[in-house]
């Protein structure tokens, strides 16, 4: 090998000319080249051995509105890359950098100024149809007087011609509320944030009084996203509106705010289907929020985004944002807002509307990278193979492609699979998984273990989760309803039966219920039955993409490992 | 695919193009010569036959006629092994083609001949190997290029800083090759009655070869699918050859032969050239009518000037001035500017026949230039790169050249440095080593990223048999391949063997296959039957 070739070895990085990045993760100098890029590319996957980052308009922008300089860019990527940087990637970089901070807005009074200092975009913008309409009274060749309320629309819409609005217009205040962490929490135990979620928390409020305390928080499943928000409303010192996916979640968040922040009952209050409390904080659901009784009337319970002077919002899952409550966030923009998710993928590809009415992303860190420092557990994920019965095949083999998946899902060999794996985890907290009803209540039925489906109404679901967390219910048997925000601790055991079509979403949140950390060897099992040489087995692939490309090892085996 | 069927394969393959050949240039032989030309007919076939049977080498030596004897004596003697010489010799003899075909093979026992040990290829050609040592020895000479330091050029090497690198991808003509027999074998391709691609054709290849992002034609591609058997043209119908059956079996074994075809283009007979003129997107506009000398000239003096880079200093990373090759292509040969000139058109100068002034100097260097910085680089037998900001106008024209089209040029200097496949070729030097594992990784993402800095050739040529390549820029370090079911099966069903792709993409790898991508090959090939 040539000298020069043998330095290039010494650099983990590897430029594409499709502005794609490629960390090689064994490299002694990976964790340095990682913490310089990461602040300006977007980690799209992280299997084993080679993470791949991309650098996009947005993750540029976010980086430039956090701050860092095109050259702190280019250092880095010149720093630690194997070879020479591709010069279409540094101009493109250059080109990105230098469209933030030419359009910018300011308070002006009751109303905002728009300066666009660049009389090129200026002209782009004006002869826009979307971006025209926002040019209001001039005062002066390159500012313009805006109304408040088209913050929010304005950043929108420039976004979408590919121009991201530096938002200097500051936010309100909001209502004082005096709150701090509990010493320990009601269980006793000692509490404090943890390095990761302090940082987070830096890095959100780092933007000072007027561009901090709006963006997003990435952090996988497990990792205390909740502990993150509730933070933000430590810091801030100032009431705040919860959105969550679901009641269970819901509860959760209160649970925690009891749980870890001198906050009491009579300062937290759910807004719900059966409850309507306002407190100053205040946890709420989506559905809720866009609720209303016919397709074309109004969604009666979005004034609670003005009930109170709310001085924070935070946006649980942001990735599910619906679309209604992005239109509602664009008219409240003087709001200071958080959005917490685990992925900043969106299946319906608004990441644009989230960076313009959320915020910038303040907040990453790959799932593995959390896992090697026992902030969540170690996951094996395992396929097993099993074999369906001559008369399945059968009925199998006679059926339409649609109904095969539902007999290659439903294979009732999988229930044996099911004991051999609660025998080999005898003490383990196990979830068994599934779609099909008819499915998990016989397996429910066969392991004497409950079944929890959307139908178990939510005191029924506290007192198993309640038996669950304490150890007196080793196996729930749970319906979609594992999928989002329910909270348990314990389990260190998830047995897949049967998914959907597949869903990536479905499968992070699914992995998402056992990653907690773990007592012992903070070690958990997240097992897939398949039926063999069927569509199930097809379908799991797409499962099992996302799983390698999160950087877990997924084994495929026709039988229990020993 | 086991190594046994790879040699047979590619000796069929040489065999195959070999015997093409000689049966084109029989029908130009004087009848006067009628018996010399069974004697030569047999000639190339005969020894790819005898190196296939590794037996009776000196007996079958023996029996070549003078003329024969003398031309490849002449290839193989040292010192002074003038490409020039030869070529006159074989023109005198009116066997352009036969000289084509000699040096391709010569060239292929030189390759193998610096093999390194272990190199995993040899494994594969070792019967080739064995034999050209065989061949060597009945002619009492070496079979390398000889020695020219006598004749070293001063060419200039740029110390200065270097932009806009284009790396070579040497895999891209036998991968975009492999790609076209694909489409074609799926769906043959439509032609007009004059035997044109049809516009749906032309839009369909450009789409599925990516080529809007590579720096290659599909009039170049056709030429090697002609020159190797790969399609024919049926009826209005461009389809995938009969004959190429062995040919896509182990079609990543077909680089070799794509460089020497190119780099020999200018020795196909004029019936060959006849049958594949029509099938050109639009035509073939830009190529001077077939059969003129020049045009081979051309070809042989720049070879010949390549092989003649100061051999001390020619370093992977040494850069050379563009503009002081042509000067030294110039000196080389005074006329060879005019014989460029007559073999080029200009969209804006329909005719440049005595023309002499700066302008058409200047498109005369450009087309140099085209065959350097678009033909070798297609070929991956150059990186060229932009250095400095000075204007080089003269280059920033429109030319053509052997469907190559040399434009839009940068208005910097231009600079080229030989790659390790060049080096190869061009001096003989040893290609990378095989053995070493590094440089490649197949992620349980079913994704393989192969680093070209650290392969082979045919290590990353290899990945894209049994992969889908991810769309990329052509001069990215990491090219990534897709495996999925789709290209597996259709790999298996070429003749591949996935214990072998296997055992090769661990021993690169320094480590055993994903769990999950080794189960999913294993599922996908009990598919397949």
């Amino acid at each position: 090998m040539s000298r020069a070739a043998a330095d290039a070895m010494t650099r983990p990085l590897i430029v594409q000319g499709d502005m794609s990045l490629l960390l090689e993760v064994q490299h002694p100098r990976y964790a340095d080249a990682r913490d310089a890029i990461a602040p300006f590319a977007e980690l799209t996957k992280s299997p084993e051995y080679m993470h791949s980052y991309r650098i996009s308009p947005l993750s540029v922008w976010n980086a430039a509105s956090a701050g860092l300089s095109l050259e702190a860019m280019e250092t880095a990527l010149h720093e630690f890359s194997r070879y020479p940087v591709p010069k279409n990637v540094l101009k493109e970089l250059r080109s990105l950098v230098q469209r933030f901070g030419k359009i910018q807005i300011h308070a002006h009074g009751d109303e905002l100024k728009l300066s666009v200092l660049d009389s090129d975009i200026l002209a782009l913008l004006k002869s826009g149809k979307r971006s025209s309409v926002f040019f209001g009274q001039p005062l002066s060749d390159h500012e313009f007087l805006v109304p408040g309320l088209s913050r929010g629309p304005l950043k929108r819409a420039f976004i979408k011609v590919g121009y991201p609005v530096d938002d200097c217009a500051g936010t309100s205040p909001g209502e004082p509320l005096a709150l701090d962490w509990r010493a320990q929490t009601g269980g006793g135990h000692e509490f404090s944030l943890r390095a990761y979620q302090q940082k987070a928390l830096d890095n959100f409020f780092a933007g000072g009084e007027h561009r901090g305390a709006t963006g997003v928080v990435v952090l996988p499943c497990g990792a205390g996203k909740t502990l993150v928000g509730l933070g933000a409303v430590v810091r801030l010192q100032r009431s705040a509106l919860v959105l969550t996916t679901g009641v269970t979640a819901v509860k959760q968040w209160i649970a925690e705010a009891l749980d870890k922040t001198s906050l009491s009952a009579d300062q937290v209050g759910e807004y719900s289907a059966n409850t309507k409390d306002i407190k100053p904080v205040t946890v709420s659901t989506y559905q809720m929020l866009t609720y209303r009784s016919q397709k074309n009337s109004d969604f009666v319970h979005f004034d609670l985004f003005r009930k109170r002077d709310w001085g924070l919002i935070i946006y649980d899952e942001v990735h599910l944002l619906p679309a209604p409550v992005f239109q509602v966030t664009a008219e409240i923009q003087a709001r200071r807002r958080l959005g917490l998710t685990a992925t900043l993928v969106r299946e319906d590809g608004l990441e644009n509307e989230v960076f313009a009415l959320i915020g910038p992303k303040r907040f990453d860190s790959p799932w593995k990278d959390m896992e090697q420092q026992g902030w969540i557990a170690r996951a094996s994920c395992i396929e097993l193979r099993v074999p369906m019965s001559e008369t399945t095949r059968k009925q199998y083999n006679q059926a339409t492609r649609r109904q095969q998946y539902k007999i290659a899902a439903q294979n009732p060999a999988k229930a044996e699979w099911v004991e051999a794996i609660l025998k080999r985890h005898p003490d383990a907290p196990t979830l068994i998984i599934g779609t099909y009803l008819e499915q998990l209540k016989e397996l429910a039925e066969s392991l004497d273990a409950p079944v929890l489906t959307g139908r178990t109404s939510n005191k029924r679901r506290a007192v198993l989760y309640k038996a669950f967390r304490e150890g007196q219910q080793r196996v729930l048997v749970v319906s979609k309803v594992a999928n989002f925000a329910i909270d348990l601790p314990d389990a260190a055991v998830a047995v897949q039966v049967s998914g959907t079509f597949g869903s990536r979403q479905e499968e992070a949140q699914r992995l998402g219920r056992i990653l907690r950390p773990k007592r012992g060897d903070n070690q958990a099992w997240f097992y897939t039955l398949v039926s063999e040489d069927s569509v199930d087995q097809e379908r799991a692939m797409h499962r099992q993409l996302f799983l390698t490309e999160q950087g877990y090892s997924y084994s495929i085996l026709d039988e229990l490992p020993q | 695919m086991s190594s046994a069927l790879t040699v047979t394969d590619v000796q069929d393959a040489l065999k195959h193009y070999a015997f093409s050949l000689l049966k084109r240039m029989s029908l130009r032989w004087p009848k006067t010569e009628v018996h010399a030309l069974r004697q030569r007919e047999q000639l190339i076939p005969y020894l790819t036959g005898r190196i296939l049977s590794q037996a009776d080498q000196q007996a079958q030596l023996d029996k070549l006629d003078g003329n024969a004897l003398r031309l490849l004596k002449l290839a193989c003697s040292e010192p002074a092994y003038e490409l020039e010489a030869l070529s006159t010799e074989a023109r005198a003899l009116g066997v352009c083609d036969f000289d084509g075909a000699l040096r391709r093979l010569i060239l292929r026992g030189l390759i193998l001949a610096h093999w390194q040990p272990g190199d995993k290829r040899l494994d594969a050609d070792r019967a080739l190997e064995h034999n050209s040592r065989v061949l060597t020895a009945a002619l009492g000479a070496d079979l390398r290029w000889p020695d020219v330091s006598g004749h070293v050029l001063e060419l200039e090497a740029v110390t200065g800083p270097v932009n806009d690198i284009h790396i070579s991808d040497p895999c891209l003509i036998p991968r975009s090759l492999r790609a076209l027999v694909k489409v074609v074998t799926r769906s043959p391709l439509s032609l007009t009655q004059k035997g044109f691609l049809t516009q749906a054709s032309s839009e369909k290849l450009a789409r599925e070869l990516n080529l809007e992002s590579q720096p290659l034609s599909v009039s170049l591609l056709f030429e090697f699918c002609y020159a190797l058997k790969l399609l024919k043209p049926v009826e209005q119908r461009l389809q995938a050859d009969q004959a190429a059956l062995l040919w896509r079996r182990s079609l990543w074994d077909v680089l070799p032969h794509c460089l020497h075809i190119r780099l020999q283009m200018s020795a196909w007979p004029d019936d060959l050239r006849t049958e594949i003129e029509p099938v050109f997107p639009g035509g073939r506009s830009g190529f001077k009518e077939p059969g003129a000398a020049d045009y081979l000239d051309l070809r042989i003096v720049l070879e010949a000037l390549l092989r003649r880079l100061p051999q001390a200093g020619v370093e992977r990373e040494t850069w050379w001035s563009l503009e002081s090759f042509i000067e030294q292509a110039l000196k080389l040969d005074s006329a060879l500017l005019m014989r460029v000139h007559r073999n080029i058109r200009c969209t804006n100068t329909p005719s440049l026949r005595g023309c002499h002034s700066g302008r058409d100097r200047a498109l005369q260097r450009a087309a140099v230039a085209g065959f350097v910085v678009h033909s070798l680089f297609a070929l991956g037998l150059v990186d060229w790169a932009v250095c400095g900001q000075e204007r080089c106008p003269e280059l920033d024209r429109q030319a053509y050249l052997q469907a190559v089209t040399a434009r839009e040029w940068p208005d910097r200097s231009v600079v080229f440095r030989l790659t390790e496949l060049g080096g190869a070729l061009l001096f003989g030097r040893p290609l990378p080593s095989e053995s070493r594992a590094g440089g490649l990784i197949v992620g349980p993402d079913f994704e393989i990223l192969a680093e070209t800095q650290q392969l082979s050739v045919n290590q990353v040529d290899f990945v894209s048999h049994f992969s889908r390549a991810i769309p990329g820029h052509a001069n990215d370090p990491v090219r990534r391949f897709r495996i999925d079911k789709e290209s597996v099966l259709e790999a298996l069903s070429m003749g591949g063997d996935l214990d072998f792709w296997c055992a090769e993409l661990e021993a690169w790898m320094g480590r055993r296959l994903p769990n999950n991508v080794a189960r999913a090959l294993k599922d996908w090939a009990k598919a397949a039957g």
